[in-house]
């Protein structure tokens, strides 16, 4: 089969490069590792200065570290603090007066300085530190209604107060939109894996653009041309070639993050009808960039501008959920955020093929168009 | 008039460079479009347009029909959470579902009776997994009301009192000030937003593969065959070096400065001081053209050059936080950050942009300067085997 030969040769070209196997499978499975790390366990930090340190600044502290989805780091002083939320090791800061237990335990109420990063877990940093205060709270406020109707000392009767073991009567319990319990907390490399496969996946089929005219500038498609291989036959062993190639890609980190950071991966039926919808997407985004420029020198840096850009746009470098409203909109002009979608729908709420399909149609039909286009393009520069 | 001797031999030759990389318009993408496109898309995303005002809207089902639910109402009235009547469970259940609302909260039958020492009852928070910032806040909302319940209990019961005054404590509870006050003062903060820090950290990402037009690029004039007719003109080598370092620090220049202004003027993107920003930037456009020219030393051809630059270039940049605020994780990653330029750069600039004085840059500044001579000394010893035919 001539177009086979093609796809072999496609191949080869590309494996022969050592530096591709860095950029293909190194650099994701890197980030997935540096990202699971650095933000696997998907808390949101929240530094605190204790001041003196009294028993209910503690108290505090430690009513925080065991809100869902928090958790606490010290610093010595404000202007450290500060510093870290500036910087993003923190999402929040607050600051504990030095005075806040002499002032609760004599009855004075005690202000805590809060500041955040204008970003959008800002709210849910805010709302789950109210809480912490309010379970806090919740003795104090016990306390003085008892001081007020007995007498005696507020320290009286704060002892008095928490000796009373009594948890709430209402109790509070998480459920599943879609049904069951609500799912305990992801491993630490699942979120990053799916998101750097669409990343990388359409990152470097962007990339291989450079290919295409590389395979132009040194006259291999001339050559190709005048054998007895008809021009169809060309065009669709370059595009297989593509295709195995940004396949291969997502195969190997698929199985890789598998072994060695243990992602579910979940349905494989879904799972494998997203990654071969979006191979395509990317096959064609990265075929049409091969044929609109002449030089690899302009081809290369747009192929990493529109990468990178559809990337960030698309969910694959902050998640689409963090992402104000409007901009979630605007994000689905990308493949990733349907792509991004698919997943979380897969792996998050453990569904399966018939919950995605509407994410892959639209991934077709991406794919659909750009194949197009690239196709008719592709035609021109190696006929004219 | 036309300069002659060797200098003027290093000018025309970063001229003609220069000239090349403008034509064929690669220095602009790579110099300028690339790092505005990321800046603009990440400083967008990360950070939102308006954030800081997010609201979430919850839903809420109110089997309880008592007092319960305005209880909750007011409580949600300085949040940042809007509650909106959702009727059924059923129906909250699709609306989370289909992203409507952000989550959904189920006051059970007994609610308000529970309140006033009645059965205990549990809130149900519906969620959407992949909505876990909603799922949160209605989470931490719906535990707030199950303090204040608990309060009311606690005291009814260190006061041993009956069910008539346990109302009377409830209404006590309800009317009592907190006794503790979270004042919201990130406004007061110098605004250090997440859009001063993707444009920094983008021109500094790009920086890297701009310089790369200069010094690297003599691999590339070997193998067109246009080094040796260099070599063969009467040109002293170190015109030729002179040349190509003038190319990358041009290059590089040219694209911070045309990067901060954009960014300044057109993302409202907060450099700080011009004179320390200006200081940075040369520190760090310096240390770039040197890592650069020492990783092109050990290449043996431009395709060769050209791979290493890219891997090196990307992986500093990961680990610098150029994508990521790398540094957050602490530990090993925070240390691997430290022996990057891009980190050092990346955290000067944030100190001068958040009001620092000129003094804030000195640290940062000279760990660039010697990372520039650190790296540029070792090039400058084995960069004669590049200039050889």
């Amino acid at each position: 089969m001539r177009v086979l030969a093609i796809v072999r040769t496609e191949l080869t070209r590309v494996f022969r490069w050592r530096a591709n196997i860095f950029f293909l499978l190194i650099m994701p499975m890197g980030l997935i590792l540096l990202l699971g790390m650095a933000f696997g366990n998907s808390n949101t930090r929240v530094g605190v200065v204790k001041g003196e340190s009294g028993s209910l600044a503690r108290q505090l502290v430690a009513e925080l570290g065991l809100q869902p989805g928090l958790e606490t780091r010290s610093y010595g002083n404000k202007s450290a603090l500060e510093k870290a939320v500036e910087r993003g090791y923190v999402s929040a800061g607050l600051v504990i007066p030095g005075n806040y237990d002499r002032l609760l335990r004599t009855g004075k109420p005690a202000s805590i300085d809060y500041f955040a990063r204008p970003d959008s877990l800002a709210p849910q940093v805010r709302l789950a530190v109210e809480a912490a205060v309010s379970a806090q709270g919740s003795d104090l406020t016990a306390a003085r209604i008892f001081q007020r109707t007995r007498g005696g000392t507020l320290g009286g009767a704060l002892e008095r107060v928490s000796a009373v073991k009594v948890g709430s009567p209402v109790g509070v319990r998480l459920l599943a939109a879609g049904g069951g319990k609500y799912p305990r907390s992801r491993g630490q490399f699942q979120q990053s894996a799916s998101t750097q496969l669409l990343l990388f996946a359409f990152l470097s089929a962007l990339t291989g653009a450079v290919w295409l005219i590389e395979t132009r500038r040194l006259g291999v498609a001339r050559r190709m041309l005048s054998t007895p291989s008809s021009t169809r036959e060309i065009m669709l062993g370059i595009m297989l070639g593509r295709w195995v190639i940004t396949l291969m890609q997502s195969l190997l980190i698929v199985v890789f993050s598998w072994l060695v950071f243990s992602v579910n991966w979940g349905d494989p039926l879904g799972t494998g009808a997203i990654i071969l919808a979006f191979s395509l997407v990317a096959v064609g985004a990265g075929l049409l960039i091969g044929t609109l420029f002449a030089s690899e020198q302009q081809a290369a840096p747009v192929g990493m501008i529109v990468g990178l850009t559809f990337a960030a746009i698309g969910g694959s470098m902050a998640p689409l959920e963090t992402f104000p409203a409007t901009m979630r909109k605007i994000a689905h002009i990308t493949p990733h955020a349907w792509a991004n979608d698919a997943f979380n729908t897969l792996l998050v709420n453990g569904g399966g093929l018939s919950s995605v399909w509407l994410d892959v149609v639209v991934l077709c039909a991406y794919a659909l168009v750009l194949l197009t286009l690239a196709t008719w393009r592709l035609r021109r520069v190696l006929t004219s | 008039m036309r300069r002659s001797g060797p200098m003027g031999a290093a000018f025309l030759i970063t001229a003609k460079d220069l000239r090349q990389r403008l034509r064929d318009r690669s220095a602009l993408l790579v110099a300028v479009v690339a790092p505005l496109a990321l800046a603009f898309a990440l400083g967008v995303t990360i950070s939102g347009f308006s954030a800081g005002s997010r609201t979430f809207q919850l839903g809420l089902v109110d089997l309880d029909h008592g007092p319960a639910a305005s209880g909750f109402s007011r409580a949600a009235a300085d949040t940042p959470v809007t509650l909106q009547d959702a009727g059924t469970r059923a129906r909250a259940r699709r609306l989370v579902k289909d992203g409507k609302l952000d989550a959904a909260i189920v006051l059970p039958r007994g609610l308000s009776a529970a309140t006033l020492g009645g059965a205990s009852v549990r809130i149900d928070v519906i969620g959407d997994p992949k909505n876990s910032i909603g799922t949160l806040v209605a989470r931490s909302f719906a535990d707030s009301y199950a303090s204040y319940v608990r309060t009311i209990a606690v005291a009814s019961r260190a006061l041993g009192s009956g069910s008539a005054a346990t109302v009377k404590v409830a209404g006590e509870v309800a009317s009592a000030k907190s006794p503790i006050s979270v004042g919201d003062v990130s406004t007061t903060k110098k605004n250090l937003d997440p859009k001063t820090y993707y444009a920094a950290a983008m021109a500094v990402f790009f920086l890297f593969f701009a310089v790369q037009f200069g010094i690297s690029s003599l691999l590339n004039e070997r193998s067109d065959g246009t080094l040796s007719r260099m070599l063969a003109a009467p040109i002293p080598r170190r015109s030729i070096l002179g040349g190509k370092v003038m190319t990358s620090l041009a290059l590089g220049l040219t694209s911070m400065i045309v990067l901060a202004l954009t960014t300044r003027y057109a993302l409202g993107a907060h450099w700080g001081n011009p004179l320390g920003a200006g200081a940075l930037i040369v520190c760090a456009v310096l240390a770039a053209t040197a890592v650069t020219a020492l990783v092109a030393t050990f290449a043996k051809t431009a395709e060769q050059a050209n791979a290493w630059l890219s891997i090196v270039s990307v992986v500093l940049g990961m680990l610098g936080g150029s994508f990521f605020p790398v540094a957050q994780a602490g530990g090993v990653l925070a240390t691997l950050s430290k022996l990057t330029p891009h980190a050092w750069f990346l955290s000067g600039l944030q100190d001068l942009s958040s009001g620092g004085a000129l003094g804030v840059i000195v640290e940062p500044a000279l760990v660039l300067l010697a990372i520039a001579g650190g790296c540029g000394a070792v090039a400058l010893v084995r960069i004669r085997r590049l200039i050889e035919p």
